[in-house]
């Protein structure tokens, strides 16, 4: 490995905030706002370490971390169910995310969502081949996406209230 | 032996042999699906890294560039964290905005092993710790409604009463 010289970092770190977490070694800047604000994927793998007592500790420190944790229990518990065959969601307001837990839930069979926006259903599409019902309550959905969200449930049965 | 040249955030150009580059999963599927020539002397640019961060991961990567491919999704070996030998423990006796520069530029250069140490040493920061002590080590804000916590306290009781 070689470090090219002359080549020298002409930008004013210190004084740029957007450049904050991109400070020096040594820098005075403390570590502040920079852990709480890991993406998600970095804290489930932290949290995945850890044993109960201390995931529980977690849930108390702030609410996105609590909510981290209950959704990782969640997701275990759904793997642990095999007779889990209902499952009824209400996704947050800007109702874009559903949550991946139901990806790793072949057994479901009937399936609400409750939510607002025009959710990206094709990510978990195939994983749900034994879907009978499917009611998206309120979601406004293009007819691609749900054209291409079908194409996986073969069984489906019964698909309600999508288009108003 | 071949090399070739990235390029940070802050203009720093490194030459690094390839090898040692293809740690990173970003730019091995860089150079070998999107089929940047290395040859053609451009540098490969990794916009969110800064060349101090980039430093110090090549370092790793030039220690554990010979490692063995490690074993898919081992789970035990993926809760353990007393696992972490002493050269990784070494390298990452650094304040924590380094910690976290590292971790978030490895996940960005997609380096599961390195992410999987830094996750680990994460975790050991917090284990042990009561919640109050978890929120000052990473300046994390208290930002539960008044009372909110001492309801999840309260629950968090139950379930440790419940699982001793």
């Amino acid at each position: 490995m070689e470090l090219r010289s002359g080549m020298k970092v002409s930008r004013p770190l210190a004084h740029d905030s957007s450049n904050r977490k991109r400070a020096r070694l040594g820098d005075a800047v403390p570590a502040a706002d920079l852990c709480p604000h890991l993406p998600t994927e970095l804290l489930e793998m932290i949290f995945r370490t850890l044993d109960k007592k201390s995931l529980l500790r977690i849930r108390l420190t702030c609410r996105r971390w609590r909510e981290i944790v209950d959704r990782k229990q969640i997701c275990e518990t759904g793997r642990n169910l095999p007779n889990l065959k209902k499952v009824y969601v209400r996704v947050a307001q800007d109702g874009t995310k559903i949550p991946s837990f139901l990806a790793s839930m072949v057994q479901i069979t009937d399936l609400q969502i409750i939510g607002v926006g025009s959710p990206s259903l094709n990510f978990y599409g195939h994983k749900t081949p034994n879907l009978r019902v499917l009611d998206l309550k309120t979601f406004d959905l293009a007819q691609n996406c749900l054209q291409s969200y079908l194409k996986y449930c073969q069984n489906l049965q019964l698909v309600g209230d999508f288009l108003r | 032996m071949s090399t070739i040249k990235l390029e940070t955030s802050d203009g720093v150009k490194f030459t690094v042999k390839t090898q040692v580059a293809k740690c990173s999963g970003t730019i091995r599927t860089m150079l070998e699906d999107i089929g940047i020539n290395p040859q053609d002397g451009e540098a490969i640019p990794l916009s969110n890294v800064h060349s101090t961060i980039l430093q110090k991961i090549l370092v790793w990567a030039e220690h554990h560039v010979d490692d063995p491919e490690p074993p898919r999704e081992d789970a035990d070996a993926a809760k353990r964290t007393d696992d972490i030998c002493s050269w990784d423990e070494d390298f990452l006796k650094v304040d924590q905005r380094t910690l976290f520069d590292v971790m978030l530029a490895a996940n960005y250069l997609d380096m599961k092993q390195l992410i999987a140490v830094c996750c680990k040493t994460v975790a050991n920061m917090i284990k042990g710790k009561t919640a109050d002590q978890i929120r000052r080590t990473f300046n994390i804000e208290n930002d539960f409604p008044p009372g909110e916590e001492d309801k999840i306290r309260l629950r968090n009781q139950f379930c440790e009463e419940r699982s001793r």
